[in-house]
């Protein structure tokens, strides 16, 4: 791929704040934040008008009660087709600014916003709409359920707190995008580390449909600043955090007991290659695939390879290490490692050192390295360096069945897995991880690629946010209605219609896509 | 013993013992010397070592992590006296550090030197008290006996007192000690870890108690914030320690220790360097901090980078330790800022080394 490399810009301390235009500017305060490296600024309300604001954002909920589900899915499949031209004005503005907030290259931002924006077009939002509500037009009207023998309807919550964090560049428009689906205002609460590209997401929306940038307001406090939390977190019907289980742990305690909470906690992603599948495989070829699932995002998200366990003896898979080595040194070369602060630096360093002590005690046990990579081939999972930053482990094992032993201890951690492993082995495999608590299994080299369908923590993120109402034991409810099945009181058939998208419940190919109302 | 190596009851030790004892005392003894003959030692009596630092660089400090996977120990002729384990302040495996009886010779000296130089001028016969345990209550426990072998070399037997029991701080013997202490007039040495003293203190004012303790005393803290749920800056560690004890202003006494070194560090000057206010770490004859860039490895001064510690009182090991701490190089010694955070969680994503510090059940 041809991508820019320079040096990434220094504008003036970045706003990162979005207001819906609706909001009275004397509700507002000018917010100076100084950051570790860039400070930032923000517009936000005035701790006594939250109350006037969340009113405001409960109105324009109301307003996105108002539309289609098509309207909703147009409007957010337009910005996303404008934020997957890299040339996109607001792209470009948001990919200069997030990388000079959180050190990260231009390449990786770029590719980092290739496969998460691509996740917001029409044909992946209604994709997540069928599988998750069965018809997308439950949260238009009331619609014919054939389980129930009546009519459902699926309510998001008038506002959703979405609390983000700031390893993976374009998340925030994720939790924006959720919400919005289910007709929800939004309070985006972005992370310090990279507070820049929310607002940009929602005042590209705004052109498109200024009605979902209305119901968007995105904003930051500082972990310390309680008042503003508790606040802002009361106004919210649902909260949804992002991150690492002790900040969650803050936010939780800070819910009301009528308020609902979903966290997306910390999340471990590992690898794990059959020996079948190895010698099965050209080497040089799937080498770049596990490179590239450890070095997409520097390894900073929950999806990314930290490890790769490989069936075979330490000769062979040393040599397979080998490759994968350079293949990290091949993707490097086009795709920089970002800038590491001093912290992250020394800890980089720190890790190469012990892993060259043990090195030097076993041979089952070996480093490579250069300026913007590392792969370890080690003999043991636990206890010893990984510290991100594009820091491969590769782990021996004797057998799949060792290689699962080894997984099992971090198993209620573990997100995704790339496996490795011939067409035979996939069913017992496939079956062991997701026991084992994988929510995601992939083949190597797709791992930082998962669908906005895929369910992230193994949920139903968008039916996570909806309260449903259901019509039944009414006549009008039973009777048929136009686009749906005939039959809605035959359970029998009601699982095939309900859930499979290429039925005609949900339409097959541009059937999924409901007419506009 | 693999071919190649030295006994411990060879001359070569044996000299090299006493060349550090003398470094130590104040003798005759040229560190170069005993640094080069240190690292001879290293290479021919540890395979481990020596591919160590054929894959960085000769003498380039072991990272205390080491001491968790493979305590490096040279000789395999002599048994350890004495076995110390390390704290694991990050991670739930716990390292250990053995000593040859010659080493804890070295290490007792250096420790009463320093302590000699550092803690005692201007005193005779302080009462010595600690805020650790007795060093029988915790055998494994390096600060333990280390503050324990100063109590006993320097401190007044009568006066002198252990207010540590097996339920954490005893406050009726702290209060019984000094105010022994403060009848008799005699100058205390209050000596512990910083958590220690920070929640003394926060406990005593609650109880609004204090005491003024006699001209003189001083209070040597140990450093590390285990158990203290914010960080302290050190000038407030120190106003609220003068509040409750009366210390004065002079009486404030850091060192840096680790139970992977013999040495300790002492401040070379009362001048706040670090962001939390550390006052530079100074180099004597035979201890000495240096800083790594965080960057190259390669030794740089002004900046902030790897902690590497030379440490001329260890014969059982390698002399070098890369101690897993950040320091700012300074003209006047080192300023030691804190841990090197190896568990760094970003957002939702758990490192590998995070995921082996969460409790998580096996099975």
């Amino acid at each position: 791929m041809d991508e820019p490399m320079r040096e990434p810009p220094t504008p003036a301390e970045p706003m990162i704040s979005w207001l819906p235009s609706w909001v009275d500017p004397a509700e507002v305060e000018q917010v100076h934040v100084a950051g570790e490296g860039q400070g930032f600024q923000l517009a936000r309300p005035r701790l006594e008008c939250w109350p006037s604001v969340a009113k405001g954002l409960r109105q324009a909920s109301v307003t996105l009660k108002g539309l289609g589900i098509a309207e909703i899915v147009e409007a957010i499949d337009a910005t996303a087709r404008r934020w997957c031209d890299r040339d996109c004005p607001d792209r470009c503005a948001a990919r200069d600014l997030v990388v000079t907030t959180t050190g990260l290259s231009v390449p990786t931002v770029e590719r980092s916003f290739d496969v998460e924006l691509r996740n917001y077009q029409a044909d992946a939002l209604w994709r997540v709409l069928a599988r998750e509500l069965g018809d997308p037009r439950v949260l238009d009207e009331p619609r014919t359920d054939a389980w129930l023998a009546g009519r459902t309807m699926a309510i998001g919550p008038n506002i959703v707190c979405q609390i983000f964090t700031g390893n993976v560049p374009g998340l925030p428009a994720l939790g924006i995008v959720r919400s919005l689906l289910v007709k929800s205002a939004v309070i985006a609460k972005v992370a310090s580390g990279e507070p820049t590209f929310a607002a940009r997401f929602v005042a590209t929306l705004g052109q498109v449909e200024p009605r979902l940038a209305d119901a968007v307001l995105v904003t930051y406090w500082d972990r310390d600043d309680v008042l503003t939390r508790t606040v802002a977190l009361g106004e919210a019907d649902m909260v949804v955090a992002y991150g690492g289980d002790e900040a969650c742990a803050v936010i939780q305690a800070s819910i009301g007991p009528e308020q609902r909470f979903v966290m997306h906690g910390s999340k471990l992603s590992v690898g794990l290659l059959s020996n079948g599948f190895l010698r099965s495989e050209d080497h040089e070829v799937l080498a770049a695939k596990l490179a590239r699932d450890a070095s997409m995002f520097d390894q900073h998200a929950c999806i990314a390879a930290q490890a790769y366990l490989v069936e075979g003896d330490v000769d062979e898979v040393a040599l397979f290490a080998a490759r994968v080595a350079q293949a990290m040194a091949e993707y490097a070369a086009g795709c920089p490692l970002g800038h590491l602060d001093l912290g992250a630096a020394a800890a980089r360093q720190l890790h190469r050192s012990e892993v060259q002590y043990r090195a030097a005690a076993s041979t089952a046990r070996r480093i490579w390295y250069e300026k913007d990579w590392t792969v370890v081939l080690d003999d043991a999972l636990d206890g010893h360096a990984s510290s991100g930053n594009r820091m491969l482990r590769i782990i021996a094992v004797p057998s799949i069945e060792r290689a699962i032993e080894v997984l099992r201890p971090v198993g209620t951690r573990l997100q995704n897995v790339g496996v490795g492993a011939l067409d035979d082995e996939m069913p017992a495999l496939a079956t062991t991880l997701a026991q084992l608590g994988a929510t995601r299994l992939c083949s190597p080299g797709r791992m930082p690629d998962p669908s906005l369908t895929w369910r992230h923590d193994g949920r139903m993120c968008v039916a996570d946010l909806v309260r449903w109402c259901d019509v039944e034991m009414h006549p009008w409810a039973t009777r048929q209605q136009a686009g749906q099945p005939k039959e809605a009181g035959d359970a029998s058939r009601a699982p095939a219609t309900s859930m499979d998208p290429t039925s005609t419940r949900a339409g097959r190919g541009d059937r999924l896509h409901p007419a506009r109302r | 013993m693999p071919h190649g190596s030295y006994r411990y009851d060879s001359s070569f030790v044996k000299e090299l013992f006493v060349d550090m004892g003398r470094l130590i005392t104040g003798e005759q003894a040229d560190p170069g010397s005993i640094l080069t003959r240190l690292c001879e030692l290293t290479v021919a009596n540890s395979s481990v070592v020596a591919e160590y630092w054929d894959a960085t660089e000769h003498g380039r400090g072991i990272p205390d992590a080491a001491f968790k996977s493979a305590p490096p120990y040279l000789f395999e002729d002599r048994a350890p006296a004495r076995t110390f384990t390390t704290s694991g302040t990050t991670a739930a495996i716990k390292g250990s550090v053995s000593y040859s009886p010659l080493g804890m010779e070295l290490m007792r000296l250096s420790i009463v030197e320093n302590a000699r130089r550092h803690i005692l001028p201007g005193l005779n016969r302080p009462a010595v008290i600690r805020f650790v345990p007795a060093e029988e209550a915790a055998p494994g426990m390096v600060m333990a006996y280390g503050m324990e072998l100063i109590a006993t070399t320097f401190g007044e037997p009568e006066l002198s007192d252990v207010v540590i029991g097996p339920r954490g701080v005893d406050y009726d013997r702290l209060a019984g000690a000094l105010k022994r202490v403060i009848t008799e007039g005699i100058p205390a040495v209050l000596i512990g870890g910083s958590s220690a003293f920070v929640n003394v203190c926060a406990n005593l004012a609650q109880e609004n108690v204090s005491f003024e303790l006699p001209a003189g005393s001083r209070v040597v803290d140990a450093g590390g914030f285990k158990g203290v749920s914010t960080t302290i800056r050190i000038n407030a560690m120190r106003e609220a320690l003068s509040v409750i004890f009366g210390i004065a202003g002079d009486g404030f006494i850091n060192l840096f220790g680790m139970t992977e070194l013999a040495s300790q560090l002492y401040d070379s000057v009362d001048q706040p360097i670090g962001p939390l206010g550390e006052r530079p770490k100074g180099r004597l004859p035979f201890v000495e901090p240096r800083v790594r860039s965080a960057e190259t490895m390669k030794f740089v001064d002004g900046c902030t980078g790897l902690l590497e510690v030379i440490d001329l009182c260890v014969l059982d090991r390698p002399p070098v330790l890369l101690t897993g701490d950040l320091g700012i190089a300074t003209e006047q010694g080192v300023a030691i800022v804190g841990r090197v955070e190896k568990a760094h969680s970003r957002g939702c994503s758990l490192t590998l080394d995070e995921i082996t510090t969460l409790d998580i059940p096996n099975g």
